[in-house]
Order: C-alpha cells, then structure tokens, then sequence
C-alpha cells in the first residue's frame, strides 16, 4: 500500500500565485523519503496540505488509500504525526509531562493508561530525567525530542518532518537524527517524508523529491537525482558533498565510479 | 579599530540563587580588519563575549577596549559615548527579523540611522544603500516589512544594521534557518564588506563557513578562551572535547590520511583543492 | 528569565501546598469575606481583626512565607497608606466623639486613627491571604481550580474549556515571552534606540520598536501552534480526556470546615451585633460582683 498518493495538486494562498503547481506523486509504505527545494518551493505548503491544515483547490491526497476530506480528516491525523520546525510553537503542555499528554487526551485515552504511555514515550526519546521540566528549561533539540514523543505515543504510520532540524544547533541536529534513526530501526513499518535542506540527509534517504516554484523538478533514488547535475544547477541547488568531490577529482583526471559514502571513496583513492 | 579583551568576567544575576559565570577573565585580541569566527558549544559565553562589544553588558570585572572606547566595570574608566561606539559596532543578533517594525521597509532601515542623528533624507539614502548591498531593489521600499518572506525579512533586518556603516560588524550565526542558497548569499554579502575593510566576527555553529570565511578562530569553551588559531589548524586536530562538528572536508581529509595518503594539509581549503591535492599525491605514488 | 517575583510560586512541601487548590481558592474567598465585616464598637472590631489576623498569620507560617514577603508588597504601598491617614483624619468619620489630641485649632479623634488602622489592617490581611494562596499554588492549578468553579456555566455554553486551555497556554510562554522581549530590546538597543532617556516622541517610538515585533511574533506563533494543536487532534468541542486530576482530601474537607465555621461565625457576630467583649465583661463584673 502506499502510504501518500498524491494526484494533480494545486494550490494557491492568494489566489493568484500557485505555491503547488501541479504535483503528483506516490511514496510507498515504509520508505524514507526526502523532499528538497528552496524556500518558497512549496515545501511547507505540501507538508499542510498532507495533514489537512489547508485545503487543496484541486487534485486529491490519498493517505493509505483514504482520500483527505473534512469526514476523514480526524482519522488521517490518528494515523499521521508531523513535526514542525519551531521547537517552542509546537509545544503546549507546561511541562514535558503535559505536552506528551496533550495528544493523549485529544485522543480520549483513558486516564489510568496514561501515565505508563507518558514514561515509555519520554524514556524512547531519551527524556525520561526531563518529565517535569517547563519548556523554558530545555534546549530546542530536547523539544523537538518531547515533539516527537507526544507523536509516537499515538503509533502513527506516517511522520512529516518539516525543517524539524533547521532551527536546532548541531547538538540538537545530532539528538533529533540520532532518535530518529532508532526510531526507524524499532519501527521498519514506519513510512517517513522528510522536508529538509540537509543534502546529506537526502543523499541518505530511500527517494528523493526536489520541488521547485510547486512542481516536482525531479524524483527518484538519491544516486539518480543527484547525476542529474544540470538541472540542480539550474535549480542552484547543492549537490551532496560525495557528488561535488567525485566532480573535482574528474576536473583532475581521476575517474571515481558512483561510490555509496566517503569512505568507500576513500578506500578508493587509496589503492 | 583594534578590539581587545582585558580580564573581562561576567557573571549574570550576581548576588542572586541564580547567578552564572558566563564569562571567566577572558583576554582576546581581534585583529583589525580580521574575519574572525567565535566558536564553541551552546552556553560557552559566546553569545556575552559579543555582546561587551557594544557595552549592551558591562564586565562584571575587567574591561573591553574598542578603538578608543572602554567598555569597563570601572565606572571612571567606562566611556559616556556607548551610543557612539553602538554605531560603531553594529551587532546583528540570531533571528534579526523578529525586530522588523515599521509600515514599510525602507522606514525600518532608516530607523536605525535616524536614532543617531541623521536627517530623514539621510536616513533614507543610507537605507536605499543598505537595502540594495543586501540584495533588496527598490521594489521593496515601499512593502511591508510583514509581507516579506522569511529570508527577505531577514536581508532587511541586516540592511538595519548596515544602514549604520559599522567598522565593526558583528553577526550571531547570520545563517541559522536559511537555506543552502540564501546561507551562500548572506556570506558572501559579508565577504563583500570585508573586502572594503569590515572587520566581520561571526558567532557559528557551521563549521563549513568558519572554514570558508574566516581567517581566525576563537575556540570558547566555559567561559573562556580555549585557542585563538586559523581554519586549518583548528581542523586538523581532533575537536571532540570542544563539542565542534568537522566540516565534511577535513572528515574525508581524515579518511585519506587514515588510509595511508599524503596530503599537504596547508594547500586544503576547499573541494578543489582537495582534488588537486588527492591528484598531487596520487601523482606522487606513481 | 529567572528569579524572585513577589507572590510567585515558592516550591515547598506544606501542609498548604499539599491542599486541593480548589479549597484554598475557596477559603480565600471566604476569609476575604470575613475581613470586611464590619462592627458598631471599636473594640470588636480590633478583636475580630485581631483574630483573624493571627489565623492569617499563622497561615502564612505553615507555607513557609516569610513576614519580609509581606512588609515588600506593603512597601510598594505606603504612600496610599499615608494618603489614607491623610484623608481619614482631614475628613473624620461621622459621630466621631474621641477626642485624641489637639493641634492647635484643629481636633483629631480616636476614631480617624482606628478607621486608618482598621483600613490598613484590612490590606494587610487581603495582601496576606492573597499571597498564601499564590505562593502555594502553582498558577496552573488554579487554572484547573478555576475551570472546575466554572463547570456549571457549561449549562449555558460559557466556554470554560477554552478559557481555562487559553489561560495554561499563557502561563506557559511567559517565559518564552520575556526571553523575547529581552532579545528584542537588545537588538533595538543596537540600532541607537534609548529606553530610558529622551523625549516623549522618542519614547513613543521606543516602545512601539518593542511592542509590535511583540504582538506580530504573538501572532505567527499563535498561528503556529493552532496548526500542531489541529495536526494532533485538538478539537476543544470534542470529549477528551485528563492527564492532570485535583484530588481532593480529608486535609481539604477538614480546613474548608474550620474556614466555614470561622466566617461563619464573623458574619453572625457581625449581623446580631453580638458585643461579646461586652458580654464577657459583664459577665466577669457580675461575677465580681457576686
């Protein structure tokens, strides 16, 4: 099954300039998915429509084979959890304790249950000495860590992460990926879109999308968007450092087959 | 203007439950005319470092000399000119949009110069300049600074500060939350300044743009000054116990050198470079 | 921002503290009430006062408020105290027969300086009870205790939910804000703006180049948070479930008891006109007397 399925999508906040200019595109169940692009590509604006905060003009979206209308749009959100990029305007509880019970109670769990779903959650994201810290005590990645937490409790299918490291210093950057990778490997079902400007992240994930002014510029594995050099740079997009490297050492004569991660490179040279 | 930190401690909430030693006699000289980057992990006192600068904080001891300003505990020492020297050192804090205030842009930018004296025309005229060195033509003047994206917002809230024409250019990480593109153009508007002779400090996280800006480094660590050195001694020792991310090129650098290859590190200071670099010692072994 | 505000939450294990705030919120009211019966004689109103104003002080013993707490908020009152002095012995309450002294040609009575005493025994007892009850308490729970005395307007749709969901959210960014507002008036600062000095005009834009980046970052957050409160299901119309419950215990029933009975007893004294002071007098001269 695939977890989105987006067919025609348009969208417009003023009616006039689309910021989703026809897009369309599938993401199969399970795989990590990263979608690029500059600021204003309509990456935020694709992130929304996915969860319903705003509402297409035309075209339709699928999640798990159910389409997003106003009937819907409460079961959907059971089954997706999306991460923002602002640490501190996500996260409502006064204390680490009541933002992850905000979910809960949203979603009528009873009470005696909570509190056991309140400490796996904190101890899964590793912020179980935190549970009665104010928000003003923690630092952008431990929120983003709770954000995630609150999120997980619910067992979604599908995690949207929208620029959820942009605004977090490499510490934080570290702890959130570091969370998220283990997260993964505990829940391989997982499907995950990931909005980034990370290039290294994208050149780690399962697919690629690049958008661009709200179209799908390209698609595909990391290894087949990343050749395709001169569209990117006509997009002024960053290659992936491994990308750049391998062209400079063309520049000088040496020829590198298409090589997984810098190591490998490394071994390479090395011979 | 020469900027030298003379046994400067700072302590916040003194004499309170709650009082933090942020910065511990601290002594720093930065080079006129330097591009220099301030380092260190979150909390390490390098947000207070900058901001003695502009005497927005004063040494809870010691003194901050800045040309012939003294930004001192010593309340004799200290110069009565703060508003003087906060044109002189125009200090750009991190998310610098969220102080966008005016009903239009051009209005914004000109606030600044206004606050020190100079006529609306002036004013003015300093801002068109501003704006348009920060990449904004004149089709943004008369805009709201509200309807602006999140990266025009940006330019126009450092076109405040440029309007001012500081000698002194102080940016706390300039580039957190932009994109690749927008990171690269902000940079290079700085490189710009201090090819006419800004001196830049840059407060960063990112290591690439230490490495690709700057021509002196300030490692801080708790309170204090651990190493004043280049980019490329920084990097090729091992920057664990300062919680500093290597920037990929000197990862791979490491991955080549643990493999047995030779490179001239000096010579490294980019991707080309490295290639180069990588080419010469494989030249070498054949 | 960190650090000590007057009247703030101050983290201790009391048998206060411990206590439903429901209760307290209650008892408050009540001894509210009971501070501002009035009596015909002098003396009871002292005794009653001074009752009352040992169980207040008491109070403030068990939660752990110092009296220099108290004395600070009185501080930063006293030039409406001496101005109260100032008009209660200008302008002397009506039947006023004790002569205290004279100055000159002009007559003080007993009666301006009891009833300057009474009104300022009275604040410090408002103050008092007021304090308890915030350094107790911490704000969110009387949020909860709130939104509970609120329940039976739910009858005629007032939204209580939301108010008190509103208020938590508030309470929570305060810091959040102040931390904003520091960062915004020290890059303010940097542009030449003077907070402190200089002329109406320039005040005024001073403190607009403060508030409105204030009030727009307000409403990009509130945007913001509205959309991850809607991505996680909120629906404040629809049922949900609670993590925080108040528990009320034999502590809360038993001092809202005493309370009861306290006030209780003031407003009867004070209805019936009830001299016992008098009474008891009298009694004891009969005795003698006897």
């Amino acid at each position: 099954m695939n977890a989105i399925e987006v067919v025609g999508l348009f969208f417009s906040y003023d009616g006039k300039h689309p910021a989703i200019n026809g897009i369309s595109f599938s993401v199969q169940s399970g795989k990590y998915v990263s979608v690029i692009g500059h600021n204003g590509s309509g990456k935020s604006t694709l992130a929304k429509l996915l969860i319903g905060l705003l509402n297409s003009s035309q075209g339709t979206i699928k999640i798990f084979n159910t389409p997003i209308d106003n009937e819907t749009i409460h079961e959907i959100r059971s089954k997706v959890g999306i991460v923002f990029q602002n640490p501190d305007n996500q996260f409502i509880g006064s204390t680490v304790k009541d933002d992850i019970a905000f979910g809960l109670e949203n979603r009528l769990v009873p009470h005696d249950d909570m509190e056991g779903i309140i400490q796996k959650f904190a101890h899964k994201v590793h912020m179980e000495a935190f549970l009665d810290t104010e928000p003003s005590n923690l630092s952008g990645g431990q929120k983003q860590r709770v954000a995630i937490a609150g999120i997980l409790a619910m067992s979604p299918d599908l995690l949207i992460l929208d620029e959820a490291t942009s605004m977090l210093d490499p510490k934080g950057k570290r702890e959130v990926k570091e969370t998220l990778a283990e997260m993964r490997s505990e829940n391989p079902n997982l499907t995950i879109l990931s909005i980034t400007h990370d290039i290294e992240e994208a050149f780690l994930s399962d697919e690629v999308i690049v958008l661009d002014e709200g179209k799908i510029a390209l698609s595909g594995t990391p290894e087949e968007v990343f050749a395709e050099e001169a569209i990117l740079k006509q997009i002024d997009l960053d290659l992936p450092f491994i990308r750049k490297v391998k062209d400079a050492l063309e520049n000088e004569g040496i020829d590198v087959d298409n090589l997984a991660n810098l190591d490998e490179m490394a071994e390479f040279l090395c011979r | 203007m020469p900027i030298k930190y003379r046994g400067v401690t700072y302590v916040y909430n003194e004499r309170t439950p709650f009082s933090f030693r942020a910065l511990n006699n601290v002594d720093l000289d930065i080079v006129d005319g330097s591009f220099t980057a301030i380092v260190g992990r979150t909390g390490c006192g390098k947000s207070t470092l900058i901001q003695q600068l502009n005497g927005l904080l004063v040494p809870t001891k010691g003194e901050v000399i800045v040309g012939e300003y003294v930004v001192s505990h010593n309340r004799k020492r200290r110069t009565k000119r703060i508003k003087e020297l906060r044109r002189l050192v125009g200090i750009v804090f991190q998310f610098p949009e969220y102080q966008l205030f005016e009903e239009t842009v051009e209005k914004d930018v000109a606030f600044g110069p206004k606050n020190f004296g100079a006529t609306d025309k002036e004013a003015l005229e300093n801002a068109h300049k501003a704006l348009l060195s920060a990449g904004l033509d004149e089709s943004f003047y008369k805009r709201s600074p509200f309807d602006l994206s999140g990266g025009e917002r940006r330019r126009v809230a450092i076109a405040g500060i440029l309007a001012l024409n500081p000698s002194i250019l102080v940016l706390d990480e300039p580039t957190a939350g932009l994109d690749p593109r927008g990171a690269k153009e902000m940079m290079q508007l700085f490189e710009e300044l201090h090819d006419k002779g800004t001196t830049v400090i840059i407060v960063t996280h990112d290591m690439n743009i230490v490495l690709e800006h700057s021509d002196t480094v300030v490692v801080m660590d708790d309170g204090e000054i651990k190493e004043v050195t280049t980019p490329t001694l920084l990097f090729n020792k091992e920057n664990d116990r300062y919680s500093l991310e290597t920037p990929l090129l000197y990862k791979f650098v490491k991955a080549l050198s643990d493999r047995g290859m030779k490179l001239d590190l000096g010579k490294i200071k980019d991707i080309p470079s490295l290639a180069r670099a990588i080419a010469d010692a494989r030249g070498k072994e054949q | 921002m960190k650090g000590m505000t007057l009247g703030r939450f101050a983290p201790f294990d009391t048998f206060i503290h411990r206590m439903d705030p429901r209760s307290k919120l209650l008892m408050l009211v009540l001894l509210m009430v009971g501070v501002f019966y009035s009596y015909t004689s002098w003396t009871m109103t002292f005794v009653m006062g001074g009752v009352l104003l040992i169980i207040i002080l008491i109070l403030l013993l068990i939660s752990k408020i110092g009296l220099g707490q108290l004395f600070s908020s009185l501080k930063a009152l006293w030039i409406m105290i001496i101005i109260l002095l100032l008009i209660n012995v200008l302008v002397p309450p009506v039947n006023a027969s004790l002569v205290a002294f004279r100055i000159g040609d002009y007559v003080i009575y007993w009666d301006s300086i009891f009833q300057s005493a009474k009104i300022i025994i009275r604040l410090v007892m408002m103050i008092a009870l007021t304090l308890i009850l915030t350094a107790t308490t911490k704000p969110l729970d009387l949020t909860y205790a709130l939104e509970w005395y609120m329940m039976p307007l739910k009858v005629i749709r007032f939204p209580t939910h939301e108010i008190a969901m509103t208020i938590s959210i508030a309470l929570r960014f305060i810091p959040t804000l102040l931390d904003e507002t520091m960062r915004i008036m020290k890059a303010q600062a940097s542009r030449g703006v003077d907070f402190e000095h200089g002329r109406v005009k320039e005040k005024i834009k001073a403190i607009l180049s403060l508030i409105v980046p204030l009030f727009m970052s307000a409403f990009q957050r509130s945007e913001e948070l509205a959309n991850a409160m809607e991505a996680r299901g909120y629906n404040p119309r629809a049922k949900r479930t609670r993590y925080r419950n108040l528990h009320w215990s034999t502590r809360d029933t038993l001092s809202l008891a005493f309370i009861v009975l306290l006030t209780a007893g003031v407003i009867v004294t004070s209805v019936l006109d009830w001299n016992f002071i008098d009474m008891i007098f009298g009694i004891a001269s009969l005795g003698v007397a006897l």
